[in-house]
């Protein structure tokens, strides 16, 4: 079975979750997403997040995510 | 056809005292279990008692929540979780097998909460090569080649977003049989969270995909720290069922006419009262009336996903 990864969105995703566990106010969020590199591929996306909707999901993150061990 | 009406099946005692008069009553006609969550778990007596009845008699519906098919990048951790996933199949015999849409790990994190992704090529082809694994592994197990289904989320990053999850769940499920979990409760913080019209939300899933339908109920929480006044519906599944879901759920089923089972879920650990538990019951019995008015005459489903 061919493996699919896709590295800028492998990137993107692992940016955006570093970013919502932080405990960062939301303009220190939305600073971030404008100016990382890591989300210029999907800049558009980025841009067209509601504020709510990121609080929910630093909020949910915050809450559930989990790093590996060794990190 | 009438569609199954059950539950989602939680390990905690107080789960367990809700819906015993149910069970007792004979009126569940199907379980879901979220198998994941019992791995590495100790499962009570009766818990594995049921979900072998339920199994045995060909009504046993399989809900994954930790495989996280939209991550990028193919994990060790994801690799472990089908050689668990083909340890249970190969125990017990599920209808259907779900997860859900989004991704809720990427390095370095190994648990979450799923996310929405963006939605294009890249995210497509991640999405379809996750659930060609999953079905893999199916395929070698009792359940066989079953349909494979993904649960709408309801986390949007905007409202145009929300509007366009069916299609895109359309676009990733590639078998006519797989399906969509079409969960009301999520349907209902896109409504609330995004002022979006039930109808019109409805109306961008496609019609012959839903053919499983979640209820639950939620939560109003901040949406930031800062802002405590300023609520966001969350799908927190530790309340009753609000009014305006069980309005949602009757205007699928009129909407969706492959539905095969409805299913009710609240989180274990979550009856706090006694009043909680006998709600649990009156939110059954609601489901089902609704389920029967919606599809009066009907015959009981097959529930085949």
């Amino acid at each position: 079975m061919a493996d699919h990864d896709d590295e800028a969105l492998a990137r993107f995703q692992s940016a955006l979750l570093l970013l919502l566990q932080e405990d960062l106010p939301e303009a220190a969020v939305r600073d971030r997403l404008d100016r990382d590199p890591e989300f210029e591929p999907y800049r558009a996306e980025v841009r067209a997040m509601d504020p709510r909707a990121l609080g929910i999901a630093a909020r949910v993150v915050k809450r559930w995510a989990r790093r590996a061990p060794k990190h | 056809m009438r569609p199954w009406i059950g539950l989602s099946l939680m390990l905690e005692d107080d789960f367990r005292n809700a819906a015993a008069p149910l069970f007792a009553e004979g009126i569940v006609d199907v379980v879901e279990w979220s198998f994941d969550t019992g791995w590495g778990r100790v499962i009570p007596e009766w818990a594995d008692a049921l979900l072998d009845h339920y199994g045995e008699e060909g009504r046993l519906l399989g809900h994954g929540v930790h495989y996280s098919a939209f991550s990028a990048r193919w994990e060790e951790r994801q690799a472990r979780w089908l050689e668990q996933l083909a340890a249970e199949v190969s125990r017990r015999r599920y209808v259907h097998v779900s997860e859900h849409y989004g991704f809720m790990t990427a390095a370095p994190f190994t648990r979450g909460a799923p996310l929405p992704v963006p939605r294009g090529e890249a995210s497509r082809a991640v999405g379809r090569d996750r659930l060609r694994r999953m079905r893999a592994v199916l395929a070698r197990g009792k359940s066989g080649a079953c349909p494979i289904g993904l649960e709408n989320l309801a986390l949007a990053w905007n409202g145009d977003e929300a509007l366009a999850h069916g299609m895109f769940l359309d676009e990733v499920l590639e078998r006519e049989e797989d399906f969509i979990v079409l969960d009301v409760h999520n349907l209902y913080c896109q409504i609330e969270n995004f002022d979006l019209d039930p109808d019109a939300l409805l109306g961008r899933y496609p019609v012959s995909r839903v053919r499983e339908i979640h209820v639950s109920g939620g939560s109003f929480l901040p949406a930031w720290p800062e802002a405590p006044d300023d609520t966001v519906r969350c799908d927190t599944h530790d309340d009753a069922v609000p009014e305006p879901v069980f309005e949602l759920l009757a205007r699928a089923l009129a909407r969706f006419p492959d539905v095969r089972a409805v299913i009710l879920e609240r989180l274990g650990g979550t009856f706090r009262t006694p009043a909680d538990a006998e709600g649990f019951g009156r939110d059954y019995l609601r489901v089902k009336a609704v389920v029967e008015d919606a599809r009066a005459g009907g015959q009981e489903g097959s529930g085949d996903g």
